[in-house]
Order: C-alpha cells, then structure tokens, then sequence
C-alpha cells in the first residue's frame, strides 16, 4: 500500500462533503422511499387477494370442484373451466410480491421457495377469507345489469344459461328427463340410455342432484347424474340403468 | 521536574482520548455524522479505507480503478447515511454499497458474466459445519487464491474474498450479498472446489514434459 494513500482518500472524501460536492440525502427521502416500497407491495398482495378469491370464486360458482367425482371427462371439464389466465397472473403478481420484500432481512435470509411457499399461503387464506364477503357475487350482479362494461370478461364466463355440471334440486320429471333448480334457474335435463344414474332411480321433489355431461340445444345431456345431501355419497360408484 | 510532570500529564490526557475514540462503536460514529458531522465520518473512512482498498484489489484484480470506487463507495455512503439503521452493523451496510459499486464496474466492463438470478438461492442447504483442519486448509487456499483468483466467475471470487480476506462470517456475508446463509455456504464449498480445479490446472500446464 503506498504511504499517505488512506489519508488521501479520507482527505478526498472530506473535501468533496465539506465543498457540498456530495451531500446527505434527508430522512423524509427515505421515509417516502420506504413509503412508495410498502405502496407498491400492499397494491400487489391486495391484487393478489382479488384474484386469488376470483378464482375460488369461480370454482365454487361453477360448481368445478365437484368434476373431478365424474371420471377423466369431469377432469377434462375441470381442467378446461380453470381460469388459467387468472391464474398465471396470479403467479406472476406472486414474483414481483416476493421481488418487493426480498430486500429486507425477513425476506433474503430465508431460501426463495420458503418465502414464496410463505406469501402464497398468506395470499390463500386473506383470499378465502375475501371470498367469504362475497364481493364477487356483488360485481357480477354489477355487471349482469350492465353497470361495470369492464368486468364483463372476468365475470361473463359465468353467463345464465346451460352448465356441463349443474348442482340443484330435483324439481319435475319430463318424458325424456327431468327439470331441476339449480341457483334460482331451471335446468332442462335430458337422460338417455347411456346416461349412469344412480341405484334407486325415483327421485322425488327437491331431492340434491350433481349432473354431468354436455349442452346441446339449451338441454344438458347428461352423462351421470348422482345424488348428493345427506345419506347420500358424491363419490359411490353408480350402475348403468339398462331398460 | 515540573516540565516532565506536565509532559507526562499531557500524554495521559493524548492516550485516553484516542482509547475512547476506539472505544467508540462504528455504529455511534454513524450516528454522529447523520446529524451531518464530517469528522465522525472520517473516522469511519480510516477505519473501513483499508478493509474496502483489500476488498476491492482482490475482487477486481484493476488496482486503480478498484480506488476510484472505493472513493466512491464512500461518498454514496455519505450521501445515504441518513437511511442507515444504527441498530444493525455499519460494517454490513458499507461492504453492501462496496460490493454494489465493484458489481455495477464488472458490469460495465462486460467481461465476466453476471447471471441475474441465483438458482442456488431457491432451496434451503445446510450449513457446512467448521472442520478441526480449516485453519491449515484456509492457508493452502490463500496460496491458490493468491495464484487462480482472478480465474474464477465473479459469484465464486467474492465469497472466497468476503471469507478469507475479510475473515467475515456467513451471516455478515450473507447480509452483504442479500442471500440466506446457507447459499453462502453453497458457494464458498463451489468456489473451493473451483479454485482447486484451476490450482490443478496451473499446475499441470507448467509442468514441462521429459
């Protein structure tokens, strides 16, 4: 090391303070620094909150998760109703969240999948508890009466009319199936030789119905249809009815 | 006798104060030049110049301008002396702005690569515990480090400069480059293994053949 050098940087270092080449930034700058930071993560977790809630939302409200119970064509349904575009937003909101806290202690000195693994269970449950307050029934209503134009792609998907999966009552019997209320609407449902229905094959009025199978000509053409509600099991195996 | 009297007083005077300046924390003298004291300030310079000149000489291997940003560490340091919590180390928050100062010069040069993201930052590791045998290794390293440093990836350098130069521990390393611990351990275990394999190299290539 040369002699004198580290009085030359201290003496250099002085001189530009002192002559106001470099001065202090004051502590309102970091104050709103700190500011904008927690702003930006609080507007990220609370978009995060809406989309994860939207997405159970629309689970719930298109009676998805009950697909699974009808085989590989419930999991094909299943699949191809997801909101995926949601979803994939979803998880890349969750990056730039984890991004914004990486920078303090509590964030970096834990292994990435950990935080991660951290902010999306915390985002899970404030969502499920959001989803609760049922602010989404309330803007698709909104939009329904043509009062939020902006929301009608979110929430056009969970349009009135036929449903490949309807969940509801058994309300009269028809020469080729049965109507049924599902979420205040009648469902026209046509049963066929190959539909699978379940043993006992008498429903009576407001027995809880879970049908399966595709729209045709505003029918649901089912494929299975269960029973659900007390004493009654979604996921029992059900026996061709052959005349 | 009355002239040896006050001579001898004098120096008490002089050898208790500049205990009680070492006395004084790195932490207490940041505090003092937030409230826009130069001279705590300068005591800080002296007390980090030489740590960050080492630093910086061993990681970027270009002697004048590894000064030139050193200086400049110090001044942006000066400049955001106000944003310091004097609750955690000063020593981690200057080696933070060193290290972001010599990784935006790499950067610039464009000669080494810098990879954005660490895969080794996503899982947990456990930590290497200390060997018995470390200290005599540790000597062997520096006598490969002194000789293949400059041959290793920017990542791996670092951590061998942090570790062995600047004889700082996982959790000071870890705070300076903003990964968990156990990611330091990763890359100081990589960077040996590199190091050797480049020690090996050099020592192959100048062997001459019979």
């Amino acid at each position: 090391m040369e002699p004198n050098s580290g009085n030359d940087l201290k003496q250099q270092v002085l001189s530009a303070i002192r002559s106001g080449q470099i001065k202090q930034r004051g502590r309102w700058y970091f104050i709103l620094l700190a500011a904008a930071w927690l702003l930006a993560a609080a507007a990220v977790f609370f978009s995060l909150l809406f989309l994860v809630s939207f997405v159970l939302f629309t689970l719930k409200q298109n009676q998805l998760w009950l697909a699974p119970a009808f085989g590989p064509r419930g999991w094909g349904h299943f699949l191809w109703q997801m909101p995926w575009l949601v979803i994939v937003c979803t998880l890349a909101l969750l990056l730039v969240l984890e991004h914004l806290v990486r920078r303090h202690q509590f964030a970096y000195r834990k292994p990435l999948l950990l935080t991660l693994l951290g902010l999306a269970a915390a985002t899970t449950l404030a969502g499920t508890a959001l989803s609760k307050a049922r602010l989404h029934e309330w803007l698709q209503e909104r939009t329904r009466q043509g009062r939020l134009p902006l929301a009608e792609r979110l929430y056009g998907q969970n349009k009135i009319g036929c449903r490949s999966l309807a969940v509801g009552l058994w309300a009269e019997s028809l020469p080729d199936g049965f109507i049924m209320l599902s979420r205040g609407e009648e469902v026209n449902v046509a049963v066929s030789r190959q539909t699978r229905l379940p043993d006992g094959y008498k429903f009576e009025p407001g027995q809880r119905l879970v049908t399966f199978g595709q729209c045709r000509e505003g029918r649901l053409q089912a494929s299975e249809v269960r029973k659900t509600g007390p004493g009654a099991r979604l996921w029992r195996g059900l026996k061709r009815l052959v005349p | 006798m009355r002239r040896k009297e006050i001579f001898f007083g004098f120096s008490c005077i002089i050898l208790s104060m500049s205990a009680h300046q070492q006395a004084v924390s790195d932490e207490d003298l940041a505090r003092q030049a937030q409230t826009g004291n130069p001279a705590a300030f300068g005591e800080l310079v002296e007390r980090y110049e030489a740590k960050l000149r080492r630093y910086a000489k061993k990681f970027l291997f270009d002697h004048e301008d590894s000064q030139d940003l050193v200086q400049e560490a110090f001044l942006k340091a000066w400049a955001n002396l106000r944003g310091f919590d004097t609750s955690r180390k000063f020593s981690s928050w200057v080696y933070r702005i060193a290290h972001n100062e010599f990784i935006n010069a790499i950067r610039r040069k464009g000669r080494e690569p810098l990879p954005f993201f660490d895969p080794d930052t996503i899982f947990p590791h456990p930590v290497d515990p200390k060997k018995a045998d470390d200290n005599l290794k540790s000597e062997e390293l520096k006598q490969q480090m002194e000789s293949c440093l400059g041959r290793l990836v920017p990542k791996y350098r670092e951590v061998l400069v942090l570790y062995y130069f600047e004889m700082l521990d996982y959790q000071s390393i870890a705070d300076i480059l903003r990964v968990p611990a156990s990611t330091v351990g990763v890359r100081l275990r990589r960077a040996r293994a590199a190091l050797q394999a480049a020690w090996t190299s050099q020592e192959n290539s100048s062997i001459k053949p019979t």
